[in-house]
């Protein structure tokens, strides 16, 4: 796997009720149960965003913007040196607009185009959750959304180092986002965003350097996985992408759904002789990237995540820590 | 930049399916938007330029298991097309790469749905799935991306495609983009006094906002050595250089100055290899939006200087609408292939031009390409704008 040039995360930002649960479950009292949240309860966008500039956002552009505030402001003073104009952004998403539209769709149904909130209605338009990041931290050099089942906010990863490696930006803001679907649960809903910048200007202060990140992909197309031949060549190829001879494959997280996609990503991973776990993927293109920013934050080696997803969609990403000071201290 | 071989094409839009009808279109038809036939369209203007039913195949109609809509067809047919036409067919299993831009992908499908009941009583999958059916329609398993920049995520695919290859990561890459009739897009354009009830007339007095299209249309990107090595050289055009930016400004307007669009439409020009007097012709991005398109004008003068008075632009949505996220796509195919015939199609004739847009747009007939380029533009809501410049022949 090529490096990208020389880019390290200086920013992790995670907003997800599954932190908010974590409160959650703390042991009842007795006779005392624990209602389950409401969908958006576990979001106080007044607490995270401030009072003002929020009111008519979707709750999915809400996650990304609180999530991309406590990415920039983990990076310390990271934009103070880059030009706007050198700031760019890739933000995945598969849901984020999915139950606006659901509402959207029934009150033109029922009452007509009317009916629609004006300032609602540009949200239609799902790159728009992503676009209100450049209008809020000025990020000029790009502004890219990206929309691939499951792998959207690791491709989000992907084409955003590819951007800035080509030199179209010096740093790069790199997130997901999605709202859960109608009937969807809402730990489908939350936000990842991730500061990505050069590590010469990362070493120029005070910051901790979380580590870096490559990430690749393929497809899987799944009408090849119908005949056993065709798994095995699907088999065979990830397996070509993953095992590199000589070197012991690192611990590998399989994020993955029940699909023959997954099923051969799993059998490739496991070709490759990684110690593997293994969590469900979720709805969405959300869990990847959380577990992603939980390798940064704190795995102490190589680590590899797997995404596969039943419409074909394979991505991996390799962290790395930054190598520890002589003291041992974390790297700044 | 590093020039990447475009050595396939393909299309679908009102004008019917495949190059030889479009670029004849181009020439000679002069569409009109008709209603939509949805009879829960509610809104004041449910009209759109839809591709003709007959030109949209039946399959793929699924996708493992889950059923495909009318933008995943159109963009398999349209990279049939293509892929024919770059003589790159029976490829199945090879390492390409895919990127296809996409505003709405397959909402259609969901909306019809939300009426008529799924008859198997399944729960239909994720949006955005026409880069997903691209790739299991042709066995690729390279990278396959879908971007989703509203109106600029066709001219961002090709872009992107052209990144993977500088890159290394692929040789090959199809890219473009497909967008088909959505309810809840153009109720919301509806709702915001968007659209225009006549036609989609760009740069006209009378202009009233866009008109949105169906639509669906594929380039074949190869490295000058992949395409050398199969003797595909000399390719249909070349993609010289691009530019990106983002206005950072307001969710639906653009930065009044026209800032960030210079500056993409320069770092093209300087991606090129050549500076603005080598361009012959503009393929604007002129949706009918009022102060889209006189932004647009401004900064033409702006980059290309006094000379942009008399140079040639072609309004291709004036003839066959907006269609979204493949809208950089169509405008690729029609800079493709004015580079490659050195020939500007007549435009779409105005009623009024805009004395606030002060671009030349010929109509009596073609007109000769007097330079090597032709530079693209593509904008979309959100203030995500591409632009990238082509030529015929000898890429220098």
């Amino acid at each position: 796997m090529s490096a990208p040039a020389d880019l390290v995360v200086t920013g992790i930002g995670v907003v997800s009720p599954l932190a908010a649960m974590a409160a959650l479950a703390a042991p009842p009292r007795a006779g005392n149960a624990a209602p389950a949240p409401a969908a958006d309860a576990w979001f106080d966008a007044d607490a995270r965003l401030g009072p003002r500039g929020h009111k008519y956002l979707p709750p999915a552009a809400r996650y990304l913007l609180a999530a991309a505030g406590d990415a920039l402001a983990d990076a310390g003073d990271c934009l103070a040196g880059i030009p706007e104009e050198r700031r760019g952004a890739a933000v995945g998403t598969n849901h984020a607009v999915a139950a606006l539209h659901a509402r959207m769709d029934r009150t033109v149904i029922s009452e007509g185009a009317d009916g629609l909130s004006p300032a609602t209605a540009p949200f239609f338009s799902v790159n728009l959750f992503g676009s209100h990041l450049s209008g809020r931290f000025a990020l000029k050099a790009f502004n890219v959304t990206v929309t691939s089942p499951g792998v959207a906010g690791l491709e989000a990863v992907q084409m955003g180092l590819r951007a800035v490696t080509a030199g179209r930006s010096a740093l790069l803001l790199a997130a997901a986002t999605e709202e859960a679907r109608e009937g969807g649960t809402h730990t489908d809903s939350g936000a990842v965003a991730l500061v990505f910048e050069r590590r010469q200007a990362a070493t120029a202060r005070p910051v901790r350097r979380h580590g870096s990140c490559r990430v690749r992909s393929a497809f899987v197309p799944p009408s090849l996985l119908r005949e056993a031949s065709g798994r095995a060549q699907a088999r065979d190829r990830l397996v070509a992408h993953l095992a590199e001879p000589g070197a012991d494959a690192p611990p590998t997280h399989l994020v993955l759904d029940d699909s023959p996609v997954a099923a051969v990503a799993a059998q490739a991973v496991g070709a490759t002789g990684a110690a593997v776990t293994y969590e469900a993927v979720g709805s969405g293109s959300l869990r990847p990237m959380l577990r992603l920013a939980g390798l940064l934050a704190v795995a102490r080696g190589p680590a590899r995540l797997v995404s596969a997803i039943a419409q074909g969609h394979v991505a991996w990403a390799e962290t790395r820590p930054e190598d520890a000071r002589a003291d041992g201290s974390a790297p700044c | 930049m590093e020039p990447v071989a475009i050595t396939g094409l393909g299309v679908l839009c009102c004008l019917g399916s495949g190059t030889d009808v479009f670029w004849r279109g181009l020439a000679t038809a002069r569409p009109a938007p008709a209603p939509v036939g949805d009879p829960h369209a509610r809104m004041p203007l449910p009209i759109c330029y839809a591709v003709p039913d007959g030109a949209v195949p039946d399959r793929p109609d699924h996708l493992g298991g889950l059923p495909l809509g009318r933008a995943s067809r159109m963009a398999v047919a349209a990279a049939r097309q293509a892929l024919a036409d770059a003589r790159l067919t029976g490829m199945a299993g090879a390492p390409y790469a895919i990127v296809v831009g996409t505003g709405m992908g397959d909402s259609g499908l969901h909306e019809q749905h939300r009426c008529d009941s799924p008859p198997d009583g399944k729960e239909l999958g994720p949006v955005f799935v026409v880069g997903s059916a691209l790739g299991d329609a042709l066995g690729w398993t390279g990278p396959c991306i879908s971007v989703s920049n509203a109106c600029s995520a066709g001219g961002f695919a090709l872009t992107v495609a052209a990144d993977l290859i500088r890159a290394g990561e692929a040789d090959v890459a199809l890219a473009g983009g497909a967008d088909a009739y959505s309810r809840v897009a153009l109720a919301c354009f509806n709702r915001l006094g968007a659209i225009d009830p006549l036609r989609c007339r760009p740069f006209d007095a009378r202009r009233r906002g866009t008109v949105f299209a169906e639509g669906a249309a594929m380039l074949v990107l190869e490295s000058a050595l992949h395409a050398e090595r199969r003797g595909a050289l000399p390719p249909t055009a070349w993609l010289l250089g691009d530019g990106w930016s983002c206005d950072a400004h307001h969710p639906t307007a653009p930065e009044p100055q026209g800032q960030q669009i210079r500056r993409a439409m320069r770092a093209a020009i300087e991606g090129s290899g050549s500076d603005a007097d080598a361009i012959g012709c503009v393929i604007p991005h002129g949706t009918g939006t009022a102060l889209n398109d006189v932004v647009e004008s401004r900064a033409l003068h702006a980059v290309i200087g006094p000379r942009c008075a008399r140079l040639p632009l072609y309004s291709l949505k004036a003839l066959v609408g907006h269609t979204g996220g493949a809208a950089g796509a169509l405008a690729a195919v029609t800079g493709a292939l004015i580079a490659r015939r050195r020939a500007v199609p007549p435009n779409a004739p105005l009623d009024e031009p805009d004395p606030d847009c002060p671009v030349w747009l010929p109509d009596g007939g073609p007109t000769p390409l007097t330079g090597r380029h032709v530079l693209v533009n593509a904008y979309a809501f959100g203030g995500n704008n591409v632009s990238f410049v082509l030529a015929g022949g000898d890429p220098r």
